[in-house]
């Protein structure tokens, strides 16, 4: 062979790229041929150019035929895939519902974790936005910033540009007869520059310029104005104890799902600043936004020195410092929430949970196709032998088999898609969060799902096709190949499986466990039959004489419905008071003031001492059995603590211990409750315990009643075991996901096991019906059939309940009040898989051990 | 049996004139020289390839030795393009019948 130039030997490789490759690389070599007898005869420049066409035309054309015959390939391997699909339908079945159900979760978790990433960033101007803060050393608190600073800053400082100060405050609209309560913000005329909440109507004039001017939240003006425009209309709105009339200005856009400020209308800051915008002894929250040429981290720097100035003129303004935050971070900064009233911000830890959840799915599901796959490689050894006897090289047979799991997993997409566009209501009930559905023009979702779709093809169709495709022709077709149920890989992963599943389960038991014991030590009476009604936040002070409460008190007693009637200074709970203990280091206590049926009504149980009906002495406290053991020495009966009784100290005797009760979180540590009996005390507050038969008309009768007295204000009232459920709501909501994180794994992993018996069923049917014959029990062959799988959930036991165990004990310590971890919880665990293992498994072996088996015996 | 295109009747009369076993670069040649017209080895490949899975031509691989030291495709026609050329030719001469008068016959081709 004569030496080949460099461009010979490349046109020969690209030619040689297409099939046939010997044939189609002699074109390149007819191309030089002919270039040499081209330069003979036409000179050099004629050749050139014809041998450029030459090549350029070949090219083209071969690359059409080409694809032309790779789509042919496509078409038949894509038949060969979709017969074998359709061959094993539950075998098909089981692993498009694992992963379409994986992939479904995991694009609700993208969902969820794509809308902490864009919170807030809607606004045009976010990298110039900064929340500000003040600190006091002396004390060690945070508060939010003094009124006039804002605009002394704007003023004073070329750094800052804007400033827009918020309040908020709720108002209640009139529409004729109908009361609506909304949120409403005052602000400075600088919030429509700086946060980008587009106007639907209206234009965006200088409030301050004209008093009572509205805007109003689009779901506002749609309750109440439908689709109509209501710029320059007027309505009525109640902010303290008067009606006052204000003009629509405009309405706002849609608010965006992803917004940390949320209000139902925005107004005039100067509403709601009562000794005016200038005080210093005021404080309100404070926005800034910095200059565009101005870096924010800059300034963040030197803040502390730029305010000095204004802390100095202030009294004991040396504790005192001013702090900035840029407001890019404030929905992940849980510490901006001491200067804010804007939605909580959100936990990273939720984002990282529900993400791992989403992959031990999809793992989940990935085993079950590998399994699966190659337990079901016996059926296709004569398939994939006879394709290689007629010509199939291994690379073919590969590039089907990855083909095959394409098909599968892309099918399973389309079908997780929709499954999560249709769950997604359910899952934002459960995370408690307006996730917003990803919109499929947007390319985020398609780069997800393309990695999605890489990871889990590569994780899944890589090991099975490897494998299968190495089967050598010979070897089956003289039928020496023999795939023995016992691969140690696939035993492996059944055993990962169950252990993953074993270790979800016993997080829910531990979890709810802990859910329900913290909602235990709340009061033992059914809270659902007691109502709250609220008078000191909705009703004015002037309008709240005690003359009137007693009123309404007297009135509900008098209903049919009720049982018991009583009234405190406080919510449930109590208020925070410092108290001192004997080494006169001060605690924060919940204490409160009530009527004499306080205990009656909400079934509280006195454990020492006596009932307060009886006692002589009106002023009598009743401590918690936790107080009593943490700040009195001996019998508390007869003790005296210091109490501020209509504005002067007295020391009170104690004269009784109740049981223990809290309305509020038990995860930190409470010091306990103190509970004055004082029927002239000012109260705020009713606790109703209804009787359960005719509880919806007494309420009925008392709202109406309630009207009466004090019109033109919300009944605000709320069932007592309805707010207890509301401080754990977030534990109840874990609870839950991980409770049906745990389902769903359980039922993958048991689907995984129902298919692989399926297999190892068909492969071993010969085997069971001789045993039958030969005279073995349904017992024995089920036994037989069990003892290839429990072992390996065992197996996985043993794996997960350690794990379990150290995960658990740590989620655990921080919990003031905690459950035990006792062993009877990993063992029901354990025994709950195992015993949908063995019905899984069993079920699937009763068909083949029921049949006849000469009738097995005979399809040979 | 379908009628055989244009350009396959070229390429397999130029073959059968190359006394039926040309290599790609004489009937590239060939044609070039009867026709001017240039036909790109690709071409030439891909539709000797459709003809031989037809049946039409067979193609068989000269390994390196005797001709020029590399490898080279010889195309034949079988006895089944032979039949093709045939029924082209009549159904050419059936469609060209009663046209004389119109369009003259060519003198000379060549």
């Amino acid at each position: 062979m004569s030496r080949q130039s460099l461009w010979h030997r490349f046109l020969r490789w690209l030619f040689g790229l297409g099939y046939y490759r010997d044939e189609t690389a002699t074109i390149a070599d007819d191309i030089f041929d002919h270039y040499e007898y081209l330069v003979k005869h036409r000179g050099r420049f004629a050749a050139f150019f014809l041998t450029f066409l030459q090549i350029a035309g070949s090219i083209h054309r071969l690359l059409i035929s080409h694809t032309i015959w790779r789509l042919g390939m496509l078409k038949n391997s894509f038949r060969i895939s979709l017969r074998h699909l359709k061959r094993n339908g539950i075998h098909t079945a089981i692993n498009l519902m694992g992963l379409s159900i994986a992939i479904a979760w995991s694009v609700l978790v993208f969902c969820f974790v794509r809308d902490e990433f864009i919170f807030d960033k809607f606004h045009k101007d976010i990298d110039r936005l900064a929340l500000v803060g003040a600190h006091d050393s002396q004390y060690g608190f945070e508060f939010t910033p003094h009124a006039p600073l804002g605009p002394a800053l704007v003023s004073d400082s070329p750094e800052i540009v804007e400033a827009a100060r918020l309040a908020d405050e709720d108002g209640i609209i009139k529409i004729r007869d109908t009361l609506i309560q909304a949120t409403f913000l005052g602000t400075d005329p600088d919030f429509f520059t700086m946060f980008t909440f587009p106007l639907k109507w209206g234009t965006s004039i200088d409030f301050t310029q004209r008093d009572h001017f509205l805007f109003l939240s689009h779901k506002i003006s749609q309750k109440i104005f439908e689709n109509a425009n209501p710029v320059g209309r007027t309505i009525f709105v109640k902010f303290g104890n008067v009606f006052q009339d204000f003009e629509i200005a405009g309405v706002f856009e849609p608010l965006p799902e992803t917004s940390s400020l949320t209000f139902d209308g925005v107004l005039s800051i100067d509403h709601f600043l009562k000794n005016g915008v200038n005080d210093w002894k005021q404080n309100v929250e404070l926005f800034i936004k910095i200059a565009p040429e101005s870096e924010m981290s800059d300034v963040v720097n030197r803040f502390e020195k730029i305010t000095k100035p204004y802390l100095d003129a202030l009294p004991r303004g040396e504790y005192l410092t001013y702090q900035l935050f840029p407001f890019k971070r404030y929905h992940r900064d849980n510490k901006m929430l001491f200067y804010s009233s804007l939605k909580p911000s959100s936990s990273p830890e939720s984002s990282w949970i529900l993400a791992s959840i989403a992959g031990l799915i999809l793992l989940l599901a990935s085993i079950n196709y590998i399994n699966l796959a190659v337990a079901g490689m016996t059926y296709r050894l004569k398939d994939i032998g006879l394709r290689k006897i007629l010509g199939a090289v291994r690379r073919q047979i590969f590039q089907q088999l990855m083909g095959e799991t394409g098909i599968v997993l892309l099918a399973s997409m389309v079908l997780g898609i929709i499954m999560a566009k249709w769950t997604l209501p359910l899952f934002r009930l459960l995370t408690a969060r307006s996730v917003s559905f990803v919109s499929l023009t947007k390319p985020d979702i398609w780069l997800f799902c393309g990695a999605l779709f890489v990871l889990v093809g590569s994780l899944t169709a890589v090991y099975p096709a490897l494998l299968l495709s190495r089967i050598e022709s010979s070897a089956v077709m003289r039928g020496r190949y023999r795939v023995t149920g016992r691969n140690p890989f696939s035993r492996a992963l059944i055993v990962f499986q169950f252990a993953i599943s074993v270790f979800l389960i016993c997080l829910t038991l531990i979890i709810s466990r802990q859910h329900h014991f913290l909602l235990g030590r709340h009061f033992g009476a059914n809270l659902n039959q007691v109502m709250q009604i609220n008078l000191a936040y909705s009703v004015s002070p002037e309008h709240l004489t005690q003359e009137r409460i007693q009123d309404f008190k007297k009135f509900i007693a008098s209903q049919p419905g009720v049982s018991h009637v009583t009234c405190s200074s406080a919510r449930l709970g109590g208020e925070a008071n410092v108290i001192k203990d004997f080494d006169g280091h001060g605690h924060i206590v919940f204490s409160s003031k009530v009527d004499f049926h306080f205990f009656s009504t909400l079934g509280l149980r006195i454990k020492q001492g006596s009932l307060p009906e009886e006692i002589s002495n009106e002023h009598s406290l009743f401590v918690s059995e936790q107080f009593a053991r943490k700040f009195i020495q001996g019998n508390p009966i007869g003790q005296t603590i210091e109490r501020v009784m209509r504005a002067s100290y007295k020391n009170i005797p104690i004269a009784g211990v109740i049981e223990d009760f809290n309305v509020l979180s038990l995860k930190r540590d409470v010091n306990g409750q103190v509970i004055q009996i004082d029927p002239d005390a000012e109260f705020g507050f009713l606790y109703v315990r209804f009787r359960e038969e005719s509880m919806p008309e007494a309420v009925s009768s008392i709202k109406k009643f309630y009207t009466h007295l004090w019109p033109d204000t919300l009944f605000d009232s709320i069932f007592v075991s309805d707010s207890v459920a509301q401080i754990y709501g977030q534990e109840s909501r874990w609870s839950q996901i991980v409770r049906i994180s745990a389902s769903i794994a359980l039922f993958i992993a048991c689907s995984g096991l129902f298919g692989l018996t399926l297999l190892m069923i068909i492969r071993r049917r010969k085997e069971i019906s001789i045993r039958r014959v030969l005279g073995a029990g349904p017992l024995q062959v089920m036994k037989l059939v069990q003892k290839n799988f429990l072992g390996l959930v065992l197996l996985g036991n043993c794996l997960a309940c350690p794990c379990a165990y150290l995960v658990m004990h740590r989620w655990l310590r921080d919990f003031a009040h905690r459950t035990q971890l006792s062993w009877w919880i990993f063992a029901l665990a354990a025994m709950v898989s195992f015993i949908i293992a063995a019905l899984t498994v069993g079920l699937q072996s009763m068909k083949t051990i029921r049949t006849n088996p000469a009738h097995n015996l005979r399809i040979e | 049996m379908k009628t055989l295109s244009k350009p396959d009747e070229i390429l397999l009369l130029t073959i059968l004139r190359l006394d039926n076993d040309a290599s790609s670069i004489d009937i590239v040649r060939d044609i070039e020289d009867r026709t001017g017209k240039i036909i790109t080895f690709g071409a030439l490949w891909v539709s000797m390839d459709i003809l031989t899975k037809k049946g039409l031509a067979a193609k068989r691989m000269d390994e390196p030795g005797e001709s020029g030291g590399r490898k080279k495709i010889f195309y034949t026609v079988t006895s089944e393009g032979i039949a093709a050329l045939e029924a082209s030719r009549k159904l050419h001469t059936k469609l060209w019948q009663g046209i004389d008068h119109i369009i003259d016959a060519p003198k000379d081709v060549s």
